[in-house]
């Protein structure tokens, strides 16, 4: 089910911070345009289903951590068809972010099981390059980006619904566990500093 | 004590839980079938049997949850749903249900009636050309049904009796997928390949089947005798995992249940002061 990468490239961003994520895809794709490399960014909640919840019905029963990443896996589905393969296709560079990692580090941190996710987005072409976006980035509050918008950042404000509410930062701290996992075994990088800094050359 | 030794232990404690529970918790009855079959006329006779024979009832139908209904409804008018996400919002809306209607309702000892179940997508999905693979993990972990109707009709009697009433709705006559501009012509060409799949999961997963070309009298009349026969298919071998996944991540939990549990009943919980976004 899995399709291989068209021409172009895919960089997922991951982590935990929604506007640090946007922030960084940002300036990823500046310095990518500073060396001449066409490209976009596709975010989280292309496809407006989250945005539809936040805004719904109050007071109905709030979603399990399990049909949150069914919610997320909707939402990349419409990126791939409508934002990320298109730009592949033509040869362009996209920024994905985030992408899956971000979700199954949010699915893992709530005990769901790592062998379901990964068969649920098996569907989606493994990137290029994965980097994880740390917390430790300049600040996105700073640059005017909504500290709530993010696909954790929902994902805790809804669970906080339950009885008892889920805690937000534990989440957190086990999903930082799952991407220094990742790093320690290769599968993504620290997303370095000179891809984000003005004028810097991102392809070295 | 190592992770799986643990996780062994509580699925142990938890047989026990569901075996204790088997007696007091109610049953799961499903009907399944095409659209046009008449299941949903059964549907609401069983359920008025039900009811006067004592039980407390609750049905649940398809695509019906407060929460992800909206979402699918407002995408299917605007003709925009591919046929993953299609089947990524239905397995969501589904899970919703589950959690917050089906299993606390079982739970509690009230029979569910369930007007479509997962046999639904997997048709749907595998007619559209999904991966009946990858659709089975989409929606495990599984929670299997004490007992399931397959209405069986021809693709024919199923176009006719649809068409009687309205035209076939767009996703409803598979023109996403066929491309047919007629939804008569469409759904005809769709709801063959449905029955086909339909067909194959009675025989895979051995609903039981009604033939829905009977009187709806004599139709009523087999399903209450084979719920009386029917016996319940035990939790505690069918649906552990269902239960345990329900149970630690329910948004409404039995308390007794979760004291069982131990630490995988835990869920990373608020303490005083905790922040949830930062």
């Amino acid at each position: 089910m899995r399709e291989s990468v068209p021409r172009g490239r895919l960089i997922a961003l991951d982590g935990t911070d929604g506007p640090h994520l946007q922030w960084a895809a940002r300036r990823v794709l500046a310095t990518l345009r500073s060396e001449a490399v066409e490209g976009g960014v596709s975010s989280w909640d292309a496809s407006g289903i989250f945005y539809e919840l936040r805004h719904g019905a109050p007071n109905l029963a709030p979603p399990t951590p399990r049909t949150l990443v069914l919610l997320y896996a909707s939402d990349l589905v419409f990126r791939l068809r409508w934002e990320i393969r298109p730009a592949l296709e033509e040869g362009k560079c996209v920024i994905a972010a985030p992408y899956v990692e971000s979700a199954i580090a949010f699915g893992k941190a709530a005990r769901l099981p790592k062998r379901w996710m990964l068969d649920l987005f098996r569907f989606a072409p493994r990137p290029n390059t994965c980097y994880s976006v740390s917390d430790s980035t300049p600040a996105a509050s700073a640059n005017g980006a909504d500290p709530m918008n993010g696909f954790f950042e929902f994902c805790c404000q809804q669970l906080s619904a339950c009885s008892p509410p889920w805690s937000g930062t534990e989440l957190k701290a086990r999903s930082a566990q799952y991407f220094d996992r990742l790093r320690r075994i290769g599968r993504c990088s620290p997303l370095p500093t000179h891809a984000v800094e003005p004028g810097s050359r991102f392809q070295r | 004590m190592s992770i799986f030794a643990s996780h062994r232990s509580t699925r142990t404690r938890l047989q026990e839980l569901l075996r204790r529970q088997e007696e007091k918790r109610g049953f799961l009855i499903v009907f399944e079938g095409p659209d046009g079959s008449g299941k949903t006329t059964q549907r609401k006779l069983f359920k008025t049997w039900l009811q006067n024979e004592g039980h407390q009832v609750v049905t649940t139908k398809w695509s019906s949850s407060p929460l992800i209904k909206p979402l699918i409804m407002a995408r299917k008018s605007a003709h925009a749903l591919s046929p993953e996400e299609f089947s990524l919002l239905h397995a969501a809306d589904f899970r919703h249900r589950l959690e917050t209607v089906v299993l606390p309702a079982l739970w509690e000892g009230k029979v569910v009636v369930a007007d479509r179940y997962i046999f639904t997508a997997l048709a749907r999905d595998a007619a559209r050309g999904l991966d009946i693979d990858w659709l089975l993990r989409v929606y495990l972990p599984l929670f299997w049904p004490d007992m399931v109707f397959y209405f069986s009709v021809t693709p024919q009697t199923s176009g006719k009796r649809i068409s009687a009433v309205r035209a076939p709705k767009f996703y409803e006559a598979g023109q996403d997928y066929t491309d047919i501009e007629d939804p008569y012509e469409s759904y005809l060409k769709f709801i063959t390949r449905v029955i086909q799949e339909y067909d194959a999961l009675a025989q895979i997963f051995r609903m039981v089947t009604v033939d829905a070309e009977q009187t709806i009298h004599d139709q009523h009349q087999r399903i209450r005798q084979l719920f009386q026969e029917g016996r319940r298919r035990p939790w505690a071998e069918w649906n552990v995992d269902a239960v345990l996944d329900w149970l630690a991540h329910g948004p409404e939990r039995p308390a007794a249940a979760l004291t069982e549990l131990g630490d995988l009943g835990r869920r990373p919980a608020s303490v005083a002061g905790d922040s949830i976004s930062r």
